[in-house]
């Protein structure tokens, strides 16, 4: 048990965040803080949840880079709408209609992906244009800050703050709950339903999945449904926390979002990812990329130091599979089925 | 064969060449007919074509140029395609040059795709004045107006924050990404300022926010924990005040440290009424357009465009010409503008 817990992709990249914290930590002690491990959970929120929609379409073998399109079309065209009508109430509403409109672009996705049997990547490469585009001629081009009068203070809504004298007050955000309950959701999804078995098969081999009798396009067509409500829903929560809605949401943010799925050990040749090596790699390349300002290193650097210490944790899961095939059984079954 | 194609091939040459330099001559000829050919004002037609007319920022330049029109007793509108588009705005030019208007001002979306329609115009004897233009081709304007010049912007920039600073403490720069030429020339400008002046400050460093809100934000949440002692931030992308300023005001440290940067009204409101952004720097687009049709009328009239010329307009009152990078001549004015939470509401845009 112990032996295998080691060995486990969530156990490596924990012990990478560990190592990078000690290192950080060690060149600025301030870094040791409850008020750092809020700010980075803060930080990994909304990156989280649209990791968890894009874990599944990357165990079943696919990558997508139009995620981040539904979440601006969910969050912004909801915020449009809405603004429109002048209503003033809470964020539930937001969430509601967004991850609606999450839920039709996703299906659309899904819809093509399967009839027309394209290739998921391929697929999202057109409906990333697509949908920004469909943003700016419908909707808006414009960032809007009006924030309905019944979500104002959203961003500051806090299940515990810490005090500090030199860096001010810093708080856990509510809205990690979701992360945590989507989180477990889609954990039970994976290891405990046919469907997310399924997705597991897919990604391993599509041609002996459907031989087992999966419907796998009902599974990638619910996959992409999922993926556009988780991402739309993220859309909308970033939007609170900053304040403010734009159209071009997240438009950047989709490899950042892919590769922090890999590092938490998803295999992007399918059949291999959990949640919470998803969270994990989420927290990672966060700790990743604030290292730069707390280690002091020059912004000239950062991105080579970025992209160097990315390449060295991506490689390791693998270097790990080298030596266990060399070591152990020629083939392996993934721990994971 | 061969020797056959090659002679057509430079016969066709020639002709090309013979036939540009006869076109320079005649256009020679009608720019002279054009400003003997003094028309009155009210016969005057000034066009602008802007990148995206409904937005805030060129609803407030079409302000600049309805005042223009009050004022100098001439005809005087703004035209531009709903989103911001360079095949849409070549297209308008395309129309005012039929329409043998006297002034274009063009404010291009892609600066080296309105290059050739603004040439034509030129070549029609239409005066062409661009704004935001700075890096356009010799020969494709008769002038480019800039508000500012990018290094006493960031000089004006490092005044305003060392007052706030009381002249000394740790102050950070943001820039929207180290390959923004603008925004790289304003911090550097300001940091050597601010060597030269204010001997008790010190630069900590410079980071790049990448044109979102949100590294701005999650940057400054670390720059607290790195350098507690911070005392102020300089932005220089619309976003970074925002992102620093929400970071500043989370952490209740509002009072204790100066967020300055560029920044317009819409966008800063709320930080600026809670006093985590302390001032935004802006330009006006509507002084801008009014600048531009004043440099076009006085050429109009004949007048020559010299250094120290007083527009008559706010930040305009001593212009001073330059050289853009790829040769067209720049006048620049100082005409930021300042938005406080006091002045915020004379700004809507």
């Amino acid at each position: 048990m112990l032996k295998k817990t080691i060995k486990s992709n969530e156990f490596i990249t924990f012990s990478i965040i560990v190592l990078l914290s000690l290192i950080i930590g060690i060149i600025n002690p301030a870094f040791f803080s409850l008020a750092t491990v809020f700010d980075v959970l803060r930080a990994s929120i909304v990156p989280s949840i649209m990791a968890f929609g894009l874990l599944l379409v990357i165990i079943a073998g696919g990558v997508d880079i139009s995620f981040v399109a539904f979440a601006a079309l969910g969050a912004y065209g909801t915020h449009m709408l809405l603004l429109h009508y002048g209503y003033q109430g809470g964020i539930l509403l937001y969430y509601i209609i967004a991850c609606a409109i999450g839920l039709l672009a996703g299906s659309l996705s899904g819809f093509i992906i399967t009839r027309f049997d394209v290739p998921m990547f391929d697929v999202s490469l057109a409906t990333f244009t697509l949908w920004y585009g469909f943003i700016r001629f419908f909707i808006g081009s414009a960032k809007n800050f009006q924030i309905p009068e019944g979500a104002v203070g959203y961003y500051a809504k806090f299940i515990t703050t810490v005090k500090d004298p030199f860096v001010g007050e810093a708080g856990l955000h509510i809205s990690v709950i979701y992360v945590l309950v989507i989180g477990v959701l889609i954990h039970i999804l994976l290891k405990y339903t046919t469907l997310g078995r399924g997705i597991y098969a897919i990604g391993g081999n599509k041609d002996v999945a459907i031989r087992s009798g999966f419907n796998v396009r009902r599974i990638i067509l619910i996959i992409y449904m999922i993926l556009g409500v988780l991402s739309a829903f993220a859309g909308v929560t970033q939007s609170f926390l900053s304040r403010h809605f734009e159209p071009t949401l997240f438009m950047t943010q989709n490899l950042d979002v892919i590769a922090a799925v890999i590092l938490g050990g998803a295999s992007i040749n399918g059949g291999r990812g959990s949640v919470l090596g998803t969270f994990l790699g989420v927290v990672l390349m966060q700790l990743i990329n604030r290292a730069m300002v707390l280690t002091g290193i020059t912004v000239e650097w950062q991105e080579l130091v970025i992209g160097l210490v990315l390449t060295i944790f991506i490689s390791l899961p693998a270097m790990r599979d080298r030596i266990n095939k060399k070591t152990r059984h020629p083939v392996e079954i993934p721990d994971e089925i | 064969m061969k020797k056959m194609t090659k002679f057509v091939l430079i016969a066709m040459l020639l002709v090309t060449l013979l036939s540009a330099c006869g076109q320079k001559a005649t256009d020679e000829a009608t720019i002279n007919e054009a400003t003997t050919d003094e028309k009155e004002p009210q016969d005057l037609v000034f066009a602008s074509v802007v990148k995206s007319s409904g937005d805030t920022w060129f609803i407030r330049y079409e302000t600049g140029i309805e005042q223009f029109e009050t004022d100098y007793g001439v005809k005087s509108f703004m035209e531009g395609p709903s989103q911001p588009d360079s095949a849409a705005q070549v297209a308008l030019i395309e129309d005012l040059i039929a329409q043998n208007v006297d002034v274009i001002i063009n404010v291009p979306y892609g600066v080296a795709e309105n290059e050739l329609a603004q040439k034509k115009a030129m070549d029609a004897g239409i005066i062409v004045i661009g704004h935001e233009a700075e890096t356009a081709n010799e020969g494709t304007l008769n002038y480019d107006v800039e508000a500012f010049d990018n290094c006493s912007y960031g000089e004006e920039m490092m005044r305003e924050l060392a007052e706030r600073m009381g002249e000394e403490g740790k102050y950070i720069q943001f820039v929207g990404s180290l390959t923004n030429a603008s925004h790289n020339q304003w911090t550097e400008c300001a940091r050597q300022y601010q060597e030269a002046n204010y001997p008790d400050m010190e630069f900590v460093a410079k980071y790049e926010s990448k044109e979102n809100q949100e590294n701005a934000y999650n940057i400054m949440k670390d720059v607290l924990k790195t350098y507690p002692d911070i005392k102020g931030v300089e932005g220089s992308d619309s976003g970074d005040i925002l992102g620093a300023g929400r970071a500043i005001e989370e952490a209740g440290l509002a009072d204790q440290i100066v967020v300055v940067g560029t920044g317009i009204a819409s966008d800063a409101k709320e930080l600026l009424k809670t006093g985590a952004v302390d001032l935004a720097m802006a330009w006006d687009p509507g002084m801008a357009g009014y600048a531009c049709s004043v440099i076009a009328y006085k050429m109009l009239q004949g007048e020559e465009i010299v250094e120290g010329l007083d527009l008559n307009v706010p930040g305009f009152e001593s212009i001073r010409i330059g050289t853009g990078p790829n040769g067209i001549p720049v006048i620049y004015g100082s005409a930021w503008i300042k938005i406080t939470v006091e002045t915020m509401d004379q700004y809507p845009f």
